[in-house]
């Protein structure tokens, strides 16, 4: 299709929709005249107009929340987004309305621009919808509160509520009339009101403020931002979301989590009594109410700051005064991106050009009366405000008719009487900032306090407490150093507020929890850097400080027992991530010896049981897991794997449908079997934990089928309960669950191809399989399988040449092959092998001297490489490989004295050594300096793997088929003494 | 504060006065605002995640620009980058998702979940894609159009201000689009 061709017939088209369908028909053969091409052409596509709906099936909303859920755009929401011409989003309907876009996203849930599906004059509406998940009572209570409220006010200046239901899942919504305006304080610069008009508008305000408190309702939150003024220059006043029923106010003395010094408002907005968490009354909104108009009148805040931080800006409305209206206008003040101002530069020429005055004229209109005006609704003792909104707003009146007004200069006296504060002077401000900063909304500016925010863009603020936004602190956009100066402004703010807070403990502990919550930002190692550990624990510890305090002062307070385990918890976590394992292995004990009493006083509490299970988990793969530098504590990890075990059937009992719940247990079984079949000598006790994993595990596939993760766990059923079989012997069964491993290894990669975990698993059943074949005896399956292997790690180590381990992998393949060659009697061929493999590890040892893994592989390569080297005859050789086996191992024992493994593989080694050289020594017909020597050697060597092997029988570990070699070496030991005799004589 | 790097909203700004440089800051940025976006939608295990890639956008911008001291013209340019951002994206993972499930190489996904979608869903994605891609060759104007209001969610006025062509043009643009789309659709 050329575009000549198609303006063509773009342009055909487009007049023929224009027409009614009737003459379309008709409109386009005329208008093509002969040209049959473009005939066709213009009428194939106007046959796919479509009126109305059409075919796509209306986008109904379904699932929770009335949304339905779109993982990507859908051939329905392709054609509804044809269809609709208002803006190209999907349909979705929230009980009989159609939304048109989301407005904004806050604390409580999002709100969205709407209109009715039926409506035949579409008038819009907002409608604020809670988010799932944030279904606590507290929210909803709040929401149907907020209903409720609204529900009750009728007034042409206060938005209205025009309806409000339940989804079909039971999401509350709220639908409101949709205002679109401007800020008050922009649209009075804008219009360039002049200071009568400014107060008539104002008045208007006031009276919607009035009304709602008749209805025992406080705005709490008056500001430009909330108060917008359509087209017609109507103002409106919104978003009564943290608004409350004066008598629930006075009723609530409950501390829950928004104590009050949590509540967030606009620090310029705020009054005294609110910043103090005191009991807010209608004079509140006086106040705030005051602000407002001394910023439309001015232009100007009520108060000078040094320092535009938010912690400055609190301090000076509870103590210092408001400069006098009059003379604030003489201020020239940096633009401080007030919300509402349009960036203006407040110097007293633009002041009061957008006041249509002169400065002097200004000065000497707010003069007097209006000075005292604002100056009274701006006390900090609510008590010698304004008794009431109507109150103020008629002394504005009388101003403006000429009369008298009722406000008086501040006298002296009164002046001196500051108004004294119960907490500590910013304290509380530093809470709000701290909310504030920590939503990640105000990114480093405190003060830009998003004020303009209609009530149809939810606040992102409003309402919430710190804890709320742990994810937005994660979902920040792109840049870390956003994020780590976030951090690190928190941080300090806390820390002054640590210093400041002696004694108020609902304080500290709200600071106890916000330490920990940026403790979890810096820690978090999902994040593309691994994170800050130190600073992370750094802030746990003052968290925990903190808490220990105050559970000394309050031993009886169960909620602060029960976060001490918490932040011992992450502790214990971080201390576990650095390496610091014994450290991190004291704090679980204390955090499970806590939990334990919690649970003990409330034995009822799942939840509690449930985490205690959890702790004693993480706490026994502390000590039990071989990968990581470990405890090597085996029997600890699995005394404690028993104990969660044996919490976590109780809890399982208890609610037998909980998947979640089953598949813990399925993992503490998991635990318990690998710990006791690889480490002990006795597999059998790992046997039916074991099995009882793998039941568990399918029972977990089935009920979720598209679970990788569900699949995992089976993978490793599998694959443990076949190398126990295979120890055990019954060698049959191994290979049949090995083989089943390798189809769960399959079904997870193809649900997800590019997984390099997924492939590596692939890659070890076949490991596994490979192994078992060989100790069946059938080497030709073992090589097959062995060899497989090294295909699918090399092809791992191929595409991703940042992943370490691979080339481990693909080296220990090589060995493996080579001692199934060695099987299979092909010496030379296991030579080869395990030559290709050591020189792999060796220089993976260069590049890595510490790495455990891969000098238990250069260990066990040359123990290997003197086993084919001995069967070949090449004892020289042979022995060289073993003494560099044992070097090795040696080295490896001493940086690591529990590692079973490599005590093993050394003890086998110094044993072939002492073979080798005894056999040496047999060799020699007569007493030689040779013999002597080769005599001696056998005999440390021999004696070395003696101690190593009594060492491995103490622990348990020895192995059946190596259980009467103790015997053995005595003996050769005592034929190498009895030829060294005969030597030396 | 004083020696912040740029924030979005100012390189919004500066591009919009003409500081062209602003804009190849500005760009990467924007990507990840809404990959990460779309990444986090995606994720979700939960069925109630919405993605819709006006939604997304919508969002990406109110995260990344302080609405207030942004005029709209710069929001509508905006969204004019981010439209065709979002597209590649999500066309993007619908591609890896098909090859994925045909079990051929598949690339690495810029998006690393799987999640369970409907495969006819999926085509249509990639369909539109491949028809939008068609159009370009022969009116680039008018993808954009379709580009800007299908993944971006402009209005037809919002639109007309990125372009800067009436409103009037933009609507016929839309609806002859949408026929020729439909067709090249249907016709697979």
């Amino acid at each position: 299709m050329t575009n000549e061709r198609w303006q063509e017939v773009k342009a055909l088209l487009a007049a023929a929709l224009e027409r009614a369908p009737a003459e379309r028909a008709d409109f386009i053969r005329q208008a093509c005249g002969d040209n049959s091409e473009l005939l066709d052409e213009v009428t194939s596509l106007i046959g796919y107009e479509k009126t109305g709906e059409g075919e796509g099936q209306s986008f109904a909303l379904q699932s929770n929340f009335g949304l339905q859920a779109v993982a990507n755009l859908s051939a329905v929401s392709f054609e509804s987004a044809f269809n609709n011409d208002e803006a190209g989003t999907p349909d979705m309907r929230i009980g009989p309305y159609e939304i048109i876009r989301e407005l904004g996203r806050g604390g409580m849930g999002a709100v969205y621009l709407a209109r009715r599906a039926d409506d035949a004059y579409r008038q819009h509406v907002a409608i604020k919808l809670i988010r799932r998940g944030m279904d606590t009572d507290l929210v909803l209570r709040r929401f149907r509160n907020e209903r409720q409220i609204l529900a009750a006010l009728d007034h042409p200046n206060i938005a209205r509520l025009l309806d409000g239901g339940t989804t079909e899942d039971g999401s509350p919504y709220l639908v409101m009339e949709y205002v679109e305006g401007e800020p008050l304080d922009a649209y009075c610069d804008r219009q360039m009101l002049h200071t009568e008009d400014r107060l008539k508008l104002f008045r208007q305000v006031c009276d919607a403020v009035h009304y709602a408190h008749q209805r025992l309702v406080i705005h709490r939150d008056i500001k430009p931002g909330n108060i917008l003024v359509t087209r017609e220059g109507v103002p409106k006043l919104l978003d009564f979301g943290i608004a409350k029923l004066l008598t629930s106010e006075l009723a609530a003395q409950t501390l829950d989590a928004t104590a009050p010094a949590m509540r967030l408002m606009t620090p310029l907005y705020a009054s005294p009594e609110q910043i103090n968490g005191e009991p807010i009354t209608t004079a509140t909104d006086v106040y705030s109410l005051g602000v407002l108009l001394y910023l439309l009148l001015t232009g100007h805040k009520p108060y000078r700051v040094k320092s535009s931080t938010a912690h400055e800006l609190l301090r000076a409305v509870l103590e210092a005064e408001p400069t006098r209206p009059s003379t604030a206008i003489a201020l020239t003040e940096d633009e401080q991106n007030d919300p509402g101002s349009l960036g203006v530069a407040l110097t007293p020429e633009a002041v009061s050009k957008s006041r249509r005055a002169t400065p002097d004229r200004l000065r000497r209109r707010l003069r007097g009366d209006l000075d005292n005006i604002l100056l009274t609704a701006l006390r900090k003792d609510p008590a010698r405000r304004y008794a009431s909104v109507e109150h103020f707003s008629e002394d504005i009146r009388r101003h403006l008719e000429g009369l008298p007004v009722f406000a008086r200069k501040d006298t002296f006296a009164y002046r001196a009487l500051k108004f004294v504060s119960r907490n500590q002077i910013g304290v509380a401000g530093a809470i709000i900032v701290l909310v504030m900063l920590v939503s990640g909304i105000i990114i480093i500016n405190q003060q830009r306090a998003r004020a303009e925010r209609r009530f149809n863009d939810v606040r992102k603020l409003a309402h919430s407490v710190v804890f709320d936004y742990h994810d937005r602190i994660a979902d920040l956009p792109g840049s870390t150093p956003v994020r780590e100066r976030l951090v690190s402004d928190a941080l300090e703010y806390l820390d002054r507020l640590a210093g400041e807070s002696g004694g108020d403990r609902s304080l500290q502990r709200e600071l106890a929890m916000a330490y920990r919550k940026i403790g979890d930002v810096q820690g978090n190692s999902n994040m593309a850097n691994l994170g800050d550990t130190n600073g992370a624990l750094d802030s746990y510890q003052k968290s925990l400080v903190i808490l220990q305090g105050l559970v000394k002062a309050e031993p009886k307070n169960a909620e602060l027992m029960s976060d001490l385990p918490e932040s011992l918890e992450r502790i214990a976590d971080i201390l576990q991530t650095k390496g610091d394992v014994g450290a991190a292995d004291q704090t679980y004990r204390q955090a499970i010896e806590q939990l334990e009493t919690l649970s003990a006083s409330a034995p009822e509490d799942r939840a509690l049981r449930r985490k205690l299970g959890d702790l004693l988990s993480r706490l026994a793969n502390l000590k039990g897991r071989p990968r990581t530098a470990n405890l090597g504590d085996t029997k600890g990890a699995v005394e404690y794997h028993r104990r969660a075990l044996a919490i976590r059937e109780a809890l399982c009992a208890g609610d037998p449908s909980d998947a979640s719940l089953r598949a813990d247990l399925q993992d503490s079984h998991k635990s318990i079997a690998t710990l006791l079949s690889t480490s002990g000598d006795d597999p059998i006790a790992g046997e039916p934990h074991a099995r009882l994993a793998l039941s568990i595990a399918y029972e977990l596939v089935a009920a979720a089928p598209a679970s990788v993760r569900m699949l995992r766990a089976l993978l490793l059923s599998q694959d443990t309960l076949a190398r126990l079989l295979q120890k055990k012997g019954e060698i049959d069964e191994a290979l049949a669950l090995c083989n089943q491993s390798l189809n769960t290894a399959r079904a997870i990669l193809s649900a997800d191809p590019s997984n390099m975990q997924a492939r590596h698993e692939l890659a070890s059943a076949h490991v596994l399989a490979g192994n078992i074949l060989g100790s069946k005896g059938d080497t030709a399956g073992a090589l097959r399988y062995h060899r497989q292997a090294l295909t699918l790690n090399k092809a791992i180590a191929a595409d991703d040449p940042s992943n370490e381990s691979a080339d481990r992998w693909v080296a220990q393949d090589h060995m493996n092959i080579g001692f199934a060659l060695a099987l299979a009697g092909d010496q030379r061929g296991a030579l080869r092998s395990h030559q290709q493999g050591l020189a792999m590890f060796e220089e993976l040892c260069r590049r890595n001297p510490n790495d455990f893994q891969v000098r238990l592989g250069v260990t066990r390569g040359y123990k290997w490489l003197g086993d084919a080297l001995t069967k070949l005859g090449d004892v020289n050789g042979a022995l060289e490989g073993f003494r560099r086996s044992v070097a090795f191992g040696d080295r490896m024992l001493v940086q690591d004295p529990s590692h079973e493994t490599a005590r093993r593989i050394l003890s086998l080694s110094y044993f072939s050594i002492g073979e080798l050289c005894a056999r040496l020594a047999g060799q020699a017909k007569v007493a030689t300096q040779g013999q002597r020597e080769n005599l001696g050697e056998a005999r440390k060597a021999y004696q070395r793997s003696l101690d190593l092997m009594l060492e491995l029988r103490s622990k348990g570990v020895l192995g059946k088929e190596h259980a009467d070699k103790p015997d053995l070496i005595t003996g050769k030991i005592a034929w190498c003494d009895a030829g060294l005799a005969r030597n030396s004589n | 504060m004083d020696s912040a790097p740029p924030t979005i909203t100012q390189l919004l700004v500066e591009w919009s006065e003409g500081d062209r440089a602003a804009l190849d800051q500005l760009m990467p940025l924007v990507y990840d605002e809404l990959r990460r976006l779309a990444r986090s939608y995606l994720r979700r295990e939960r069925p109630d995640h919405t993605l819709q890639a006006t939604a997304l956008v919508h969002e990406a911008y109110m995260r990344l620009v302080d609405q207030h001291s942004v005029s709209w013209q710069n929001r509508a340019h905006f969204f004019g980058i981010a439209s065709q951002m979002m597209r590649r994206i999500l066309v993007n993972h619908a591609l890896a998702r098909e090859t994925a499930k045909r079990g051929g190489d598949a690339e690495r996904l810029p998006l690393d979940t799987a999640i369970v979608v409907d495969a006819k869903r999926e085509i249509n994605l990639i369909a539109l894609d491949d028809a939008l891609k068609e159009l370009e060759t022969a009116d680039a104007r008018q993808g954009r159009i379709v580009e800007l209001r299908f993944f971006g969610g402009l209005s037809i006025e919002e639109t007309a201000e990125v372009l800067k062509l009436s409103p009037a043009t933009i609507k016929r643009e839309w609806s002859t689009a949408k026929l020729w789309l439909r067709r090249q659709i249907a016709r697979g």
